[in-house]
């Protein structure tokens, strides 16, 4: 057990190694001249020269590389080219925002498409069935952007109910989590009607109910349980998608999160916050896969068995 | 070498035994919801062909003296913030989002069959650093690495769709690496080895058409997704760029006048919805189709 998650571990680091000579590469050929972007217009060509120099802008790519992974592990991602501010502070303040929408989104999601899938596998092909896959499919077809502005149309500009922008008290997380989390419930919901269908037509269910077991404890003590597996396994990889939803959530109802200052870095074209996050997220992304994983060999017997007899 | 009669039998009936070809179309139209999806995009393909005819108005011609008018006879989904006609814009977008749907998986299913076939094929040290590639590129969720290679190349359609090609790379890659992992191991293989066929001509000739089932399923899945990432590309600003009709970007700028003028974000929206839908069932179809044991 413990070898393979340090094995796994190895491999993450192997993973952020990649990620980060990725960015850093699509960073390098981005066109523009970041002294330039820096400086502004006023600036004279002097002290232009100046300031390549001080960053390093002539230096072979190796050089410049090796200068950002050095700074990276020293938890230094650059400076903003807007505002002259290290990158760092500025994303890691907006973090934990992201990171609340993201669990608040897969709350919503997992709300929704649990009982939905549940229901759906015990009544198979019945009419809450075929209406659970209607909403399943509308939901992975529907561009987010779109469904939150029909969400602000419909809740905030007729109905009045709920605020369309901003961050000032829960009421402004509701419509933002609902539309990642209507997104990620659909396959989620998919999955859990096909784990359920699968578990359900077990001998131990059988025999449950000719032991006169509750319907209810039936399928939810003995057949959810084991259904959880798989399930649980893409909730972890769609926690991904969670974050990277952000991005258009965020923007369209003004949350400041990474995702926000995604899109108005490149608005900005302030390069340097754009790769900052898109790394930082990608981190979180691996890290979370891996306790996804390593949570998974625990409640699965099976694959712990497996690991074992490795 | 000289061929083996033996083998060369084996391989003319072998190649053909893996995925269960017979009745495929038969089982296809049974299914009315893949059959309505591909009726559906046979339609969208054909308002893209024949955009100019079908589209009562210019996409691109204002009319400042007839601007937020809604839905009427004279302009079934109404007129924008230019006066410009909103039906005839959702036309014309069917041809801009069809090209990057094409386009982008075009890009990623060809690199990433190569990219798959290599690593299966040639195995060890190619594989490894084919798959951790693949791996590194997973680990950046879709939609960013989208984003953040459509940020460095700069904004506008071919961009876009070389943004959302090369960022489905990955996926494409896993699938054909372990469909030919899978082929690879079957008899019919060896027989072409002992034969003395070549690795060109066992992957062209005996490989590519037994791993064509998923591949077809994933790039009609794909397509719906590649249309979906572009979409959300132009929409932040970073794909087509105005006064284009593409339906992202005119959700974008409808979003402004969304208090008094709902119809210019909602037709845009509900066609790449269909389309979407659309693709899904015609990919659910397909794999139900082709490969009727993974039902």
């Amino acid at each position: 057990m413990a070898k393979y998650i340090l094995k796994r571990l190895l491999s993450m680091v192997v993973v952020f190694f990649g990620v980060s000579v990725l960015i850093f590469t699509l960073l390098y050929f981005t066109p523009g001249d970041p002294a330039r972007m820096i400086l502004g217009d006023e600036a004279t060509e002097e002290q232009i020269l100046k300031l390549q120099d001080e960053l390093g802008l002539n230096d072979s790519y190796i050089e410049q590389y090796g200068r950002f992974i050095g700074n990276a592990l020293k938890g230094d991602l650059g400076v903003s080219y807007v505002t002259g501010r290290p990158v760092t502070q500025d994303i890691l303040s907006r973090f934990p925002t992201t990171i609340k929408l993201a669990l608040l989104s897969t709350l919503v999601a997992v709300i929704i498409a649990i009982p939905l899938g549940v229901l759906s596998a015990i009544y198979q092909n019945k009419l809450i069935d075929n209406l659970s896959r209607i909403i399943g499919l509308f939901g992975v077809s529907m561009p987010q952007f779109w469904q939150a502005i029909l969400l602000i149309i419909l809740f905030s500009l007729q109905l009045r109910w709920l605020p369309a922008s901003g961050s000032y008290g829960w009421q402004y997380w509701i419509l933002p989590s609902f539309t990642i989390g209507i997104h990620m419930a659909s396959t989620i919901l998919r999955i859990t009607r096909a784990s359920m269908l699968d578990t359900l037509k077990n001998d131990y269910i059988m025999t449950a109910r000719a032991k006169g077991t509750k319907e209810f404890w039936v399928i939810t003590r003995h057949a959810l349980k084991n259904a959880l597996i798989p399930i649980v396994t893409v909730l972890g990889l769609r926690f991904g998608n969670a974050l990277s939803g952000s991005v258009i959530a965020e923007s369209i109802f003004a949350l400041p999160g990474l995702g926000k200052l995604i899109v108005d870095a490149i608005k900005a074209r302030d390069y340097p916050v754009v790769q900052a996050s898109v790394f930082l997220i990608s981190i979180s992304y691996c890290v979370i896969n891996l306790a996804v994983d390593i949570l998974y060999t625990y409640i699965n017997p099976q694959i712990k068995e497996q690991l074992r007899r490795k | 070498m000289e061929r083996v009669p033996y083998a060369k039998g084996l391989l003319e009936t072998a190649s053909q035994t893996e995925y269960n070809k017979d009745g495929v179309i038969q089982r296809f139209l049974k299914n009315r919801l893949a059959v309505g999806g591909m009726i559906i995009m046979v339609l969208f393909a054909v308002i893209a062909v024949f955009a100019p005819q079908i589209a009562p108005h210019s996409f691109e011609v204002q009319d400042l003296n007839n601007v937020f008018a809604p839905p009427s006879s004279q302009h079934w989904f109404g007129t924008d913030n230019f006066g410009r006609d909103v039906f005839s814009r959702v036309v014309y977008g069917a041809r801009i989002s069809l090209i990057i749907g094409l386009i982008s998986v075009g890009i990623g299913c060809s690199v990433g069959t190569i990219a798959g076939i290599t690593a299966a094929w040639w195995g060890s040290a190619v594989d490894r650093v084919i798959m951790s590639i693949v791996d590194i590129m997973q680990s950046i969720p879709g939609l960013l690495l989208a984003v953040s290679l459509s940020a460095a190349m700069g904004p506008g359609l071919v961009n876009a769709m070389i943004a959302v090609g090369v960022s489905s790379i990955p996926i494409y890659a896993r699938i054909v690496r372990a469909s030919v992992l899978d082929v690879r191991g079957l008899d019919f293989i060896d027989a072409a080895i002992v034969s003395g066929a070549g690795p060109l001509r066992i992957i062209r000739r005996h490989i590519l058409p037994n791993i064509l089932a998923p591949i077809v399923i994933q790039a009609s899945a794909g397509m719906a997704g590649a249309i979906l990432t572009a979409a959300s590309l132009s929409f932040i600003g970073l794909g087509v760029q105005p006064p284009a009709a593409e339906w992202g970007s005119m959700i974008s700028a409808g979003r402004a006048y969304i208090q008094n003028a709902w119809w210019i974000v909602t037709f845009p929206g509900m066609a790449i919805m269909l389309t979407v839908c659309a693709l899904n069932l015609l990919g659910d179809g397909l794999r139900d189709a082709l490969d009727p044991k993974e039902k």
